[in-house]
């Protein structure tokens, strides 16, 4: 009972966070929701009006729309990955950003599809996508793919939130209204914390967290397959798969890193989410920059080297239309991860988010240089003399519909953290638990190695609450 | 009523009408263009074709709805042989069933003439074509692996005696989908000549095949044609639709047995975790009740 | 033809036995002779000039073509003809980029003045090569890659050859378009007059579009039924666009009737990035012994002129 009387502790700390609503608070939702208006009004105008309103045209058939579905997709993927890895291999400082990951896999994937019904000229047939499905094309793949991925991503999701909801239940005295009780009730479905349920739900986590990052691999490879299966020459690449799924990967991390900066600094978190765990995700950044460097570099070589002449038509329009963007993309975005997570001395919590902001950026113009430029550089040459026929612009429709997106994605987590706490508590408590009585078993001869912060700041907490 | 009354009544008539024609002169500034062909049938009906075009201020036009007058001309005598009205495309075709009776001069020569009649601003126009009657028979075989056409050909003389056809060359063809394609040419000489049929030639889809022996172009006899069906073709077997490939509307199925596999895997699991939960649950309202 | 018409004639002249043909059915000739409007200010339909008798310059309603007579329903345009497989073969040495395929096409499928399921596009495979017109339609390959990535089946390839689009099932997911590596598929980008036509949707015409929808070359399946050619091979002047069934083995211009295998054989056919592996059925004749020297095909407006400026030819010609 040690273990609850803990979680009833913690719970109370984070509780403000749910209880109380502040003005700031109120005009970022009223500012969220204004963003996703305007996202909304171009989307009727996008229906009225047909698709003549976008940049899209008959060679660039995708733009900026497909770029997000594989921007939102891959963050959600990455969510997943993290956190199921970080659950599957049960590494020690987990627990205060498990739930910033999970929560990024199951919002990213809400809005990731929505981008590429926006590529969709008629929506209202979208039910033909299982009247008639033809399991050839790679479109049906990802539309099971990802309703595959939801169902897992929420059960894990659920998984991890029911000793919450169950604590919720339990508090007693919130300044919650009832009915927020009564919903945390029906959700925490009867979880008393039995030994044979917390068996249970341990049980199934590892399950399903083994589970979550192969359908991650899998589904973020069938989305790549979109591409490569096609003969165009940027994208009838074999490495697409894997590259997919490490870029991925690698701007999940980086949305994560930018998640937990702010979430320290708005919930004041400073004591759970630490220079350790920004470290601990940087280092997943930087190893996956030079993974993903490497599938980049290994991409662009072989077709520079080659003499094929739609490669070189594309390597060309890189270098020269697309020098800048290529730069930022390729060097900028995978240099400053390494070089800051790299030098001991520059690593402190801002430059880390900052790598973060820097890469995902890069990675979303990763994805654009992928989509765009092929499309551009077709086998038949481009003969039209409409500019915007062969030369592809985003119009401010389809920026506003991207920042509508992006505010559905910041609204969606704002709502979320007012509805759990942003630190999965039985999660942390737990694991609190676990470091002290292996920190009591080993105290003689293992307490020099005891170095990282989190540790040291168990056993204060815990000394505190004896004394 | 005798031929002759009728003779009269029609020369009676092509006179008022020249007279008609002569006195609308002075309208008439604008030129009208009358093309005729003539084709003896395999059934031996005669065809004759004509095409209308007149000049108008958006020059040269097909001229629809215009009468067309046909003529059989010997010996400066004429005769009517009907009339047709041009289509939206100036064309109007007179077909002529076996045994029409036509005016041969001592040659056995007969001249058919299409006249149109100007009318307003529309001068008028006729051409004619002469032929002289051509007996043209085919028979197809198959002797010793060789698949023969042979062309018998013959003129009536002038004491109705058979006279064979000299010299002269006959085009073959066999009929596609859109167009004729010639497959050769045959020299016919003493009334008589044979071709050798190609083998290589498909067909329709159970080798058949129409063929199609033509005097074409001939300045005595004129266009005359001879039809037949045989099943000489080779056809090959059509395109047969693969019933599982990436593009056909059933899947392979190695990418069927794929899906079910990872599938069953992945949501197999789901379900597992979705029992344990109902367990929780069933749990938990034990304890709920306690 | 036993109209009464003719009934007439034969009474009066029973010697001749006098059968009467206007080249058209009776209906049609019927519709001819008494449903001419003569007066066209009531008429509200599309209109034809035609040259009367008289000389007169008249205006008529276009003939009504009854569609529903031949109409070819969606689900029945996924069967082809039986028993043919049909292939073009476009001559290159005879192209002077006329553009009368083109223009025929479009009128045909009611597209607007700049989308062209019939393209010609000047090729000039590197600085050195000559440069050469070449007429592109949609190639209707046999491992079409289009119909492979579709996910509702809205593409399809026929036992005919031919790969048609169903607007009424398209989700207008434009996987299609990127799946096709020679650009034959256009979309309906936003809603025109030239997809409102007052006539039932075929497939098999690929009229009237659809807004959100593909269209592409449909090789004229409703013509080819009518035992006419596609449009484009009809408006060529020069012959240059063969077409015919690849089964019986005979290709016609309209002029010239020659058999496939030999065409081929002959001129040494090739298909077009044939090392793609898509099978197109269409092939081309190579640009020997031209008949055009290459600059009559310039005899265009700027607009059209100004599609070629990147062609090293035209951008040589410019600086001298």
């Amino acid at each position: 009972m040690e273990s609850n009387k803990r979680k009833q502790e913690l719970l109370k700390e984070f509780l403000p966070q749910l209880e109380k609503t502040s003005i700031v608070w109120y005009a970022w939702v009223a500012f969220l929701f204004a963003a996703i208006f305007l996202g909304i009004y171009c989307l009727v105008l996008q229906i009225l009006k047909g698709h003549i309103i976008t940049g899209m045209r008959d060679n660039v058939v995708w733009g900026v729309y497909i770029v997000n579905f594989i921007f939102f997709m891959g963050i959600s993927y990455a969510g997943a990955l993290v956190s199921g890895s970080m659950h599957l291999f049960k590494t020690s400082w987990r627990g205060p950003i498990l739930r910033i990951a999970e929560l990024t896999t199951i919002i990213a994937l809400f809005i990731g599809p929505l981008y590429i019904l926006l590529c969709i000229g008629r929506l209202d047939r979208l039910p033909f996508l299982f009247m008639y499905p033809r399991i050839q094309s790679p479109i049906t793949w990802d539309v099971i793919a990802i309703t595959t991925d939801l169902f897992g991503c929420l059960i894990y999701l659920y998984l991890s939130f029911i000793r919450d909801f169950a604590l919720l239940r339990d508090s007693g005295d919130t300044k919650l209204p009832k009915w927020r009780i009564n919903i945390y009730k029906v959700l925490a479905i009867g979880y008393h914390d039995t030994p044979t349920q917390r068996k249970r739900i341990k049980n199934v986590t590892n399950i399903m967290s083994a589970m979550i990052i192969a359908i991650a691999i899998i589904v973020y490879s069938v989305l790549a397959w979109i591409f490569s299966v096609t003969l165009q020459p940027g994208w009838h690449s074999t490495i697409f798969g894997p590259y997919f799924v490490i870029a991925a990967v690698f701007s999940g991390a980086g949305v994560i890193i930018i998640l937990m900066r702010v979430f320290r600094s708005v919930y004041h978190l400073e004591k759970y989410i630490t220079k350790q765990h920004f470290v601990g995700v940087g280092m997943i950044l930087m190893i996956l920059s030079m993974f993903f460097a490497y599938f980049t570099f290994s991409e662009y070589l072989t077709k520079w080297y080659g003499s094929k002449k739609l490669d070189d038509n594309l390597i060309q329009i890189l270098f020269t239309q697309y020098f800048w963007q290529f730069v930022f993309s390729n060097y900028v975005g995978t240099l400053l991860p390494i070089i800051i997570m790299g030098i001991p001395r520059f690593r402190t919590i801002n430059t880390i988010t900052f790598a973060a902001i820097v890469a995902v950026l890069a990675l979303w113009m990763n994805r654009y240089l992928i989509v765009v430029p092929t499309l551009e550089t077709p086998y038949m040459p481009i003969q039209d003399t409409r500019p915007e026929w062969m030369l592809y612009k985003a119009t401010w429709i389809e920026w506003c519909l991207t920042f509508g997106g992006v505010g559905t994605f910041c609204l969606l987590f704002t709502l979320a953290a007012k509805f759990v706490p942003i630190i999965p508590v039985s999660e942390v408590a737990d694991a609190e638990l676990e470091m002290s009585a292996e920190l009591a078993k080993g105290q003689d001869n293992h307490e020099a190695t005891v170095t990282n912060s989190l540790k040291k700041q168990i056993v204060h907490k815990k000394e505190a609450n004896e004394l | 009523m005798s031929y002759k009354s009728i003779l009269s009544r029609q020369s009676l008539i092509l006179f008022l009408c020249s007279i008609m024609a002569s006195f609308q002169l002075v309208a008439q500034n604008n030129a009208s263009t009358l093309e005729l062909k003539e084709l003896k049938t395999s059934d031996e009906s005669r065809i004759f074709n004509v095409k209308l075009t007149g000049e108008s201020e958006e020059g040269a036009m097909p001229v629809f709805e215009a009468k067309i007058d046909f003529f059989t001309c010997a010996d400066g005598k004429s005769e009517s042989l009907g009339t047709a009205t041009t289509n939206r495309n100036g064309q109007a075709t007179l077909k002529l069933v076996k045994g029409t009776w036509f005016l041969k001069d001592k040659e056995g020569i007969t001249e058919v003439k299409a006249t149109f009649t100007g009318l307003g601003k529309l001068s008028s126009s006729q051409a004619s074509v002469k032929f002289k009657e051509l007996n043209l028979q085919i028979a197809l075989s198959e002797k010793d692996s060789l698949n023969t056409i042979q062309i018998l050909a013959s003129v009536i003389g002038p004491k109705g005696e058979n006279i064979p056809l000299k010299e002269t060359n006959f085009n073959l063809y066999v009929q596609g989908l859109f167009t004729k394609l010639k497959i050769g040419e045959c020299f016919v000489d003493g009334g008589a000549g044979t071709f050798e049929f190609p083998k290589n030639i498909p067909g329709d889809a159970n080798g058949n095949l129409k063929v199609f022996v033509r005097l074409e172009e001939n300045e005595v006899y004129g266009e005359v044609e001879k039809t037949d069906n045989v099943k000489w073709g080779n056809h090959r077997s059509g395109f047969v639709e693969p019933t599982r490939s990436l593009w056909s509307s059933g899947a392979p199925i190695w990418m069927i047995t794929t899906l079910i596999i990872l599938l069953t895997g992945v949501w197999s699991h789901y379900l597992y975790a979705i029992i344990q939960l109902i367990k929780i649950r069933k749990e938990g309202k034990k304890i709920d009740k306690n | 033809m036993d109209n009464s018409l003719n009934e007439r004639k034969n009474n009066r002249r029973k010697f001749l036995r006098v059968s009467f043909l206007t080249g058209l059915s009776a209906v049609a000739a019927k519709t001819v002779f008494a449903d001419i409007p003569i007066d066209p200010e009531k008429e509200t339909g599309e209109m034809v000039t035609l040259l009367s008798p008289d000389g007169q310059l008249v205006k008529v309603a276009k003939e009504k073509i009854n569609y529903m007579e031949k109409y070819i329903s969606p689900e029945a345009s996924r069967k082809g003809i039986p028993h043919r497989k049909f292939v073009m073969v476009i001559d290159l040495a005879k192209c002077k980029n006329a553009r009368k395929c083109v223009e025929n096409c479009q009128k045909a499928h009611h597209l607007p003045p700049h989308q062209e399921f019939m393209k010609v596009y000047l090729m000039q495979e590197s600085e050195e090569a000559a440069p050469y017109w070449m007429p592109k339609p949609c190639f209707h390959c046999d491992k079409p890659l289009c119909v492979s990535v579709c996910p509702v089946g809205a593409t399809y390839k026929r036992s005919d050859g031919i790969v048609l689009i169903d607007n009424e099932r398209c989700i207008g997911c434009k996987f299609c378009m990127t799946g096709c590596p020679y650009s034959a598929r256009q979309f309906n980008w936003a809603d025109s007059p030239f997809l409102h036509v007052d006539q039932p949707y075929s497939p098999e015409t690929s009229v009237p579009g659809k807004e959100g929808t593909v269209s592409k070359c449909d090789f004229c399946p409703d013509m080819i039924r009518d035992g006419k050619m596609p449009h484009c091979v009809s408006a060529c002047p020069m012959g240059v666009i063969y077409f015919g069934d690849q089964l019986e083995d005979i290709v016609t211009n309209g002029e010239e009737t020659i058999r496939f295998s030999e065409l081929i054989a002959a001129r040494s056919g090739y298909r077009h990035l044939e090392d793609l592996g898509t099978k197109p059925s269409v092939y081309y004749l190579p640009p020997v012994n031209r008949q055009f020297p290459v600059d009559r095909g310039f005899d265009h407006e700027d607009e059209i002129n100004q599609r070629y400026k990147d062609v090293p030819y035209v951008k040589k010609m410019h600086k001298n």
